[in-house]
């Protein structure tokens, strides 16, 4: 990520906004200064030692910091980590996307983790049971005290837990009032977090930052050479591959800890898990526990979330496309498809392979599986269109292709040659098909021209006369139709990779939705002209404003106008080419142009300073009604502002937590924003 | 706010006026222009007050409503945590444009007597009822995975990076990481959703509640008032308790008139002790 200066202060605030203002400082000194000592620090900030080794080891306990011990001096250099302090933005929608997924016991866990940065597995459940038992003891009390929940001293307390004890006074324990009810559900959902890598193993080298990281491989490889040089292109492509393997078992010793619990059993109790119950969403009843290392240190994995996060933006995406039935299967698609993808964004130097046969494949999912995954409750049948069967071409429907869509080079011939020959080996397979899947050859057909409604599948089918089958191939046959209509969009949501195989090329799927985005960016500050003049900068490529004005159709004075303004907020860019050899101003061309990546970088500049503004007025606020706020903060008010608060106090206070709603909500609007541009 | 129109600058070289606006030169701008389609400016001064079209966003949907009430119940639950540092109150200074890192650092740095505000720096019966501010996190408490931390924080992390720690008792029993109980965030919600989170019926409220009527109730409370939420789920810590309160005893009887320490927290290692820290590091 490159950290610029808007994003430096807006990490810093985050960080001041959450763990305190003395993190903050020393966060803020390691992003201006880079990686520091101590003593640098201490040069810096003007801080004593004290301050800044209680600083670094909270800063160092949430993850926000890596550390290298030089070789060559006895010093440690702390240097600050942008993504870890960027992603407390996203806490929110974290913790939201766990509690659906998981459920909201996880989500508990979930917050633990993220409040203590990185935890021995030990201490989180030493600390739930202490929680369990003290809520048993709790319970126990009033029950001896008063079953009925009008005891005399502790009045306040009964009202707000009768709720839970009255309705089963006879039996305490066993229903659970706590999210997590003993440490064995614990230890499960924990296992079961770790399983989705949410979880990740904290190693020797989490805190290495991934310069240090790569520095330290690069060395240690370059000294396997003869006279430590690498020497002749082949040396330098192998030495290439040795580093990028070196660097990818560096970072799978954080998935050490899955591998572990799958060794003792996991995948198996998974299968049983998700066979018994097709939905992840039950709380699973303590049966998971597998042994898991109390010793082990585990942190969040940001990485995994933000795919999590990812396919619900995509699905959301498709459901703005093509409608909501479509986006639910495309969810549970990705749901599936994302297991396999521990990152959205591949490391150039980390997962470069010399060879593309070497590069792990795409994963793939069958439409069995997304069927045994979607819920039953999901009515199929809506959301599709019925058209004429003559009107649909089976052929290009059904179309399977097996490469993922190139990047287009200047000199492709080889490429061009294999796509050929792909492409006949997709007919070839057409043709195969119904012979492999003999089961399946009522429902392909169906799949192509059953779009046209159920009258024919029905007649199809009538000769088959299984009462109960018949529906669940109408599903099937409904579940391929949404498919197929993911796979046929110009967005490119879906490939159709082989026979009842799918998978999904996310480059230029998000380079779709990022276009998207930065249009609707353009179109809220430039109007519908503005929008109109990039889309056609964007066709056309460089133009000049006589060629724009008779493609666009405006008047001089508007457009001139349109895009002044445009190119003011960095939209569109002019390049000056020169009529003669002697550059005069006003002989020269000016081509207008569209330069996307320009662009997303202005975007997210304005995102960045939005953020920072909205955190900036929040201070304010803050400290405009800091004497009600300081107020609200004494333990005699706190939880019973109503009652203890003045009227027009509680009128601030109200006024105040609804702007700063408002103003989160802003930034957590925008993050959507940066996520799109930056991160997915 | 610029208002003034043009000055002299445009004037004599403007073209003809044309409904209070002006059309521009060929030869001041470095573009050609179409005579017959010309560009016209304003010439007249702008609005004291333009009317400013505000865009206000969408409401928040259901989903999103959830996300920021997950973040501020995380954010409170953070500042609820030992190792949340308070900001002190920010002055005028605070607010200037500084130029230098000296400026930004001279910010911080002036929490000290001298500045206490006396209208509320004198010690009521309130005071006890407030959250005492914390300048450094406090670790003591809490466990760690000391592996993963250089060892020049080690002794920080147990706590004892203190200048007085041989004197300090240390603590003895084993470390435990605390939940939070705060479950709340804001009056709103304690009005909107009552004992329920999520249409679920929560524990962890009642815990919290719990917790003020505990700390409230009975001599304990003013003992272990400068305790919060998080240390406190520890019942069998009694001992520590009691040592805590003796050695706050202690402190009272040796400066019992002692000015100097009146207005004093027990604990500004913020601004004015950097002096006798400095010479204290361990590196």
């Amino acid at each position: 990520m490159l950290v610029t200066a808007p994003l430096a202060e807006f990490c810093t605030l985050m960080v001041d906004e959450i763990y305190g203002e003395l993190p903050s400082r020393i966060y803020a000194s390691l992003l201006m200064r880079g990686r520091s000592t101590i003593q640098q620090l201490a040069g810096d900030t003007g801080m004593n030692p004290r301050q800044l080794r209680h600083g670094l080891a909270l800063l160092l306990q949430h993850n926000l910091l890596y550390y290298h011990l030089d070789t060559s001096s006895p010093q440690y250099f702390y240097e600050a980590n942008v993504e870890n302090a960027y992603n407390l933005t996203r806490t929110g929608k974290i913790l939201e996307m766990v509690e659906e997924s998981y459920g909201a016991a996880a989500k508990d866990i979930m917050q633990t983790i993220i409040l203590t940065g990185q935890t021995r597995v030990g201490d989180l459940v030493d600390a739930y049971q202490k929680r369990i038992d003290r809520v048993n003891r709790v319970k126990e009390a009033l029950m001896t005290e008063d079953p009925f929940g009008n005891g005399t001293d502790s009045h306040e307390l009964n009202s707000d837990i009768s709720p839970e004890t009255k309705p089963e006074p006879t039996s305490p324990s066993k229903k659970p009032d706590l999210l997590i009810s003993s440490t064995a559900q614990l230890k499960s959902i924990i296992c079961r977090l770790v399983d989705a890598e949410l979880l990740n193993a904290v190693h020797k080298t989490t805190y290495e930052s991934p310069e240090d990281l790569l520095a330290t491989v690069e060395s240690d490889i370059t000294r396997t050479y003869p006279g430590g040089e690498v020497k002749g292109n082949k040396a330098k492509a192998e030495y290439k591959d040795k580093v990028a393997e070196a660097l990818r078992n560096h970072r799978n010793e954080s998935k050490s800890l899955k591998r572990k619990l799958e060794q003792n059993g996991l995948s198996a109790k998974r299968r049983k898990l998700y066979d018994g119950a097709a939905s992840a969403n039950g709380t699973p009843d303590g049966e998971m526990d597998l042994g898991i290392d109390l010793n082990q240190v585990i942190c969040l994995n940001y990485e995994k979330c933000l795919v999590e996060l990812r396919n619900r933006r995509l699905m959301q995406f498709s459901a703005d496309v093509f409608g909501t039935t479509t986006s639910w299967v495309y969810g549970s698609l990705l749901k599936l498809l994302s297991k396999e993808i521990s990152r959205c964004r591949d490391d150039p130097i980390i997962d470069h392979y010399e060879k593309d046969e070497e590069r792990p494949a795409p994963a793939v999912v069958t439409t069995a599986q997304i069927l045994d995954a979607l819920r039953t409750s999901l009515d199929l049948s809506s959301g599709l269109g019925k058209v004429d069967a003559g009107q649909i071409s089976a052929a290009a429907a059904e179309k399977i292709t097996e490469q993922a869509p190139r990047k287009k080079f200047f000199i492709d011939a080889q490429a061009e040659v294999d796509g050929d020959a792909s492409s006949d080996e997709d007919d070839d397979e057409e043709d195969v098909k119904p012979v492999v899947d003999l089961n399946y050859r009522p429902t392909a057909i169906n799949g192509v021209n059953g779009v046209n409604g159920t009258h024919v599948t029905n007649g199809v089918n009538g000769k088959v006369k299984i009462e109960g089958g018949e529906r669940r191939v109408d599903r099937r046959t409904q579940l391929r139709q949404h498919l197929l209509l993911l796979s046929e969009s110009t967005q490119g949501f879906l490939r159709h990779c082989g026979v009842d195989e799918w998978t999904v090329d996310f480059e230029p799927l998000m380079g779709a939705l990022r276009q998207v985005e930065l249009d609707s960016a353009i179109e809220n500050t430039a109007g519908r002209e503005g929008i109109r003049l990039v889309r056609m900068l964007r066709a056309k490529g460089k133009l000049d404003e006589k060629a724009i004005m008779s493609v666009a159709l405006m008047r001089k004075a508007d457009m001139s106008k349109k895009l002044a303004e445009m190119h003011k907020s960095g939209f569109v860019q002019t390049q000056e080419v020169p009529r003669e050899a002697k550059a005069d101003v006003k002989k020269s061309f000016f081509l207008w142009y569209f330069d996307p990546d320009m662009t997303l970088e202005r975007v997210l500049d304005v995102a960045y300073k939005t953020m920072i503004h909205s955190l900036q007025v929040l201070d304010m606020l803050r400290e405009k009604d800091h004497l009600i706020l300081s107020l609200v903060k004494r333990t005699d008010v706190k939880g019973q502002e109503d009652d203890k608060l003045r009227k027009t106090y509680m009128e601030k206070l109200s006024r105040f937590l609804k702007l700063e709603r408002t103003l989160l909500a802003q930034i957590q609007r925008v993050d959507d924003l940066v996520a799109v541009l930056r991160d997915y | 706010m610029f208002r003034g129109g043009r000055g002299g600058r445009g004037r004599g070289r403007g073209g003809p006026m044309m409904n209070n606006r002006r059309e521009i030169n060929q030869a001041s701008v470095p573009w050609a222009t179409d005579p017959k389609d010309p560009i016209l400016l304003d010439g007249k001064p702008s609005d004291t007050y333009p009317a400013w079209d505000v865009p206000k966003p969408p409401t928040l949907i259901k989903k999103e409503e959830k996300q920021l009430d997950y973040f501020l119940i995380f954010r409170e639950q953070a500042h609820d945590s030992p190792l949340y540092t308070e900001p002190p109150p920010r002055t005028e200074g605070s607010r200037r444009r500084a130029y230098g890192q000296d400026q930004i650092n001279s910010r911080y740095a002036d929490e000290s007597k001298a500045t206490i505000d006396p209208f509320t720096a004198v010690e009521t019966y309130s005071k006890r009822f407030e959250r005492k501010k914390r300048t450094l996190p406090d670790f003591s408490n809490l466990p760690f995975a000391k592996e993963f931390f250089p060892p020049e924080l080690h002794l920080t992390l147990d706590g004892l990076d203190e200048p007085g720690a041989d004197r300090k008792r240390r603590r003895t029993g084993p470390k435990t990481l605390a939940l939070s109980n705060i479950t709340t965030y804001g009056a709103e919600d304690l009005e909107e959703d009552g004992g329920q989170v999520n249409g679920q019926p929560d524990f962890n409220k009642a815990l919290e509640l719990f917790d003020n009527v505990e700390k409230l109730d009975g001599e304990d409370a003013f003992l272990s008032g400068e305790e919060d939420d998080w240390g406190n789920e520890d019942e069998d810590n009694e001992d520590a308790a009691d040592a805590e309160a003796a050695d706050q005893y202690d402190d009272e009887s040796e400066d019992d008139y002692n000015a100097e320490q009146y207005f004093d927290n027990d604990e500004d290692d913020y601004g004015d002790d950097g002096g006798e820290d400095g010479g204290d590091g361990t590196f």
